[in-house]
């Protein structure tokens, strides 16, 4: 089980690079520490049928930053140093036997490097930005408890948005190649935002999914339930409230309203950012 | 910000420790498995007999067995279950515990030949019903010799599932016993794929553990470790 792991990886790399139709200016940055956190009992099975499962948890901390190098050029990185996955044990109601034991994991997860770069057309903002997501997550153990999937997959995404003073929007599609016999993905995000409070507060609402072309092979799926085939359709919502001029905090709830492989369960970030 | 880090910290150690999930059992009969895989022994050779108690639950408990031959002049066992070959023929060994007992047929001759008893039983899969999760296909349980394999035939097919094992079950409810490379076998359930499988279709074969009594269980089934039962077949 690239578990729910998988899926909650891609959802929280996704959430941490949608949208985002504008380059960053020269020399500036935004970074952000984050905790994520996904706990249920359900999930959203390869026909997208919501059935019980054994109570799993994952916590992911995680870096993400970006700093523009020119005015048209962006990297960014996301880098969850510490993934943390729990699975209940059972117990039986009438025995009071412990029927399986719990399990619980630490890793490193997988790490995405983006980089994105705005294309001339005309005022409204276009960005390009092709993601590498790197194998350096744990995708061996025998418990299944992954916290990557095993495979380097390159993302090309196009983005385009536009904005006012207090409002802005941006959209976002992509198609993401996935080696190692995975299935490849085209993926895509909305986002509208507001800003409140004399912009001391940032209300995000935002759309995103991933739909599979599940064209991978078996022995790829049969590596974890949430590695491979993994589809949803996640609305959330996010808040950047600054606390200082350059410095505030977050916090994110996301959902899926639909989905194939991945969990049928919010997840929840709480999170420190700087620019 | 200080204060936020460490409320953060807080949540997260809270929330990130392992948990239980309570699961319903469905009761069974009480057994003594033997679980010495012994068919046949020589005249005047020794052989220690195995076996524990399952109670309703299937789960084993510590009870002392009682031992018996129900042909004393063939072979002899003592109280603690060394079986003796006397003289050539067949006896069939008791482990008691109380009214519930377990039976293992056993020859004795001359050269402590093989046992060439065959026996088959065949079944079906059919889908347990969670959610869109499927298995079909045909599958058999031979056992030849005193030693059993489990057989899918060519149009085995199941959904692939990421923690699936083969056990073989006296129902069909989940509450079974795994563990990763140490099969474990009980009243309940008997893990008979050493591991999570990789391959989901088409023929395939997996030896049963010499521990394992097939004629105990009445169904092959995959289990999903992470919760639900894909799909068995009941044995006939």
């Amino acid at each position: 089980m690239k578990y729910l792991f998988i899926f909650i990886l891609s959802i929280c790399q996704f959430s941490m690079v949608n949208a985002q139709a504008w380059t960053k200016p020269k020399g500036e940055g935004f970074y952000k520490l984050d905790y994520t956190l996904i706990h249920t009992n359900q999930v959203f099975d390869p026909g997208g049928e919501v059935v019980p499962f054994r109570t799993l948890g994952n916590h992911t901390f995680s870096f993400y930053g970006e700093r523009g190098i020119t005015d048209k050029f962006t990297i960014q990185a996301y880098i969850p140093f510490l993934v943390r996955n729990v699975l209940n044990e059972t117990k039986g109601a009438q025995s009071g036997t412990i029927l399986e034991p719990g399990i619980a994991h630490n890793n490193f997860g997988d790490v995405d490097i983006a980089f994105r770069y705005a294309l001339p057309f005309g005022k409204l903002p276009v960005s390009a930005t092709l993601l590498l997501g790197l194998p350096t997550g744990n995708s061996t153990q025998d418990s299944g408890l992954f916290t990557g999937d095993g495979e380097f997959n390159q993302m090309i995404k196009l983005s385009t948005g536009f904005g006012k003073t207090k409002w802005w929007t941006q959209f976002g599609v992509g198609f993401n190649h996935r080696t190692q016999g995975f299935s490849n993905e085209i993926r895509y995000d909305g986002e509208f935002g507001y800003k409140l409070f004399n912009e001391k507060l940032l209300a995000m609402f935002k759309l995103s999914g991933i739909e599979s072309m599940n064209n991978g092979t078996e022995g790829a799926s049969s590596t974890g339930l949430f590695s491979n085939n993994v589809e949803y359709l996640s609305p959330g919502l996010e808040f950047l409230y600054y606390v200082k001029q350059n410095y505030g905090v977050s916090f994110r709830a996301a959902g899926a309203v639909k989905g194939q492989n991945v969990l049928a369960a919010p997840s929840f970030s709480l999170g420190i950012f700087m620019q | 910000m200080k204060h936020l880090f460490l409320v953060i910290l807080g949540i997260s150690l809270l929330s990130s420790c392992i948990g239980t999930d309570i699961v319903e059992e469905t009761e069974v009969l009480e057994q003594v498995i033997i679980s010495s895989n012994i068919s046949s022994i020589k005249i005047g050779e020794e052989a220690q007999m195995e076996a524990f108690f399952t109670n309703k639950y299937g789960i084993t408990e510590d009870q002392q067995i009682v031992w018996s031959t129900s042909t004393p002049d063939v072979i002899s066992i003592s109280v603690n279950g060394l079986a003796k070959g006397l003289q050539q023929g067949e006896a069939i060994i008791e482990g008691r515990v109380g009214d519930v007992i377990g039976k293992r047929t056993i020859q004795v001759s001359q050269d402590g030949g093989s046992n060439t008893m065959t026996s088959t039983r065949s079944g079906t899969f059919m889908s347990a019903g969670a959610g869109s999760y499927t298995v079909a296909g045909d599958v058999m349980v031979v056992t030849e010799g005193g030693k059993s394999k489990i057989v899918v035939s060519d149009n085995f097919k199941s959904s692939i599932g990421p923690s699936l094992y083969l056990m073989l079950t006296n129902h069909t409810n989940g509450s079974y016993m795994v563990m990763n490379n140490n099969p474990v076998v009980n009243g309940t359930s008997a893990q008979i794929s050493n591991a999570r499988l990789t391959k989901f279709s088409g023929s395939m074969t997996w030896e049963v553990p010499s521990v394992v009594d097939v004629k105990s269980y009445k169904y092959v089934l995959l289990y999903c470790t992470l919760g639900p039962v894909f799909g068995y077949a009941e044995l006939k």
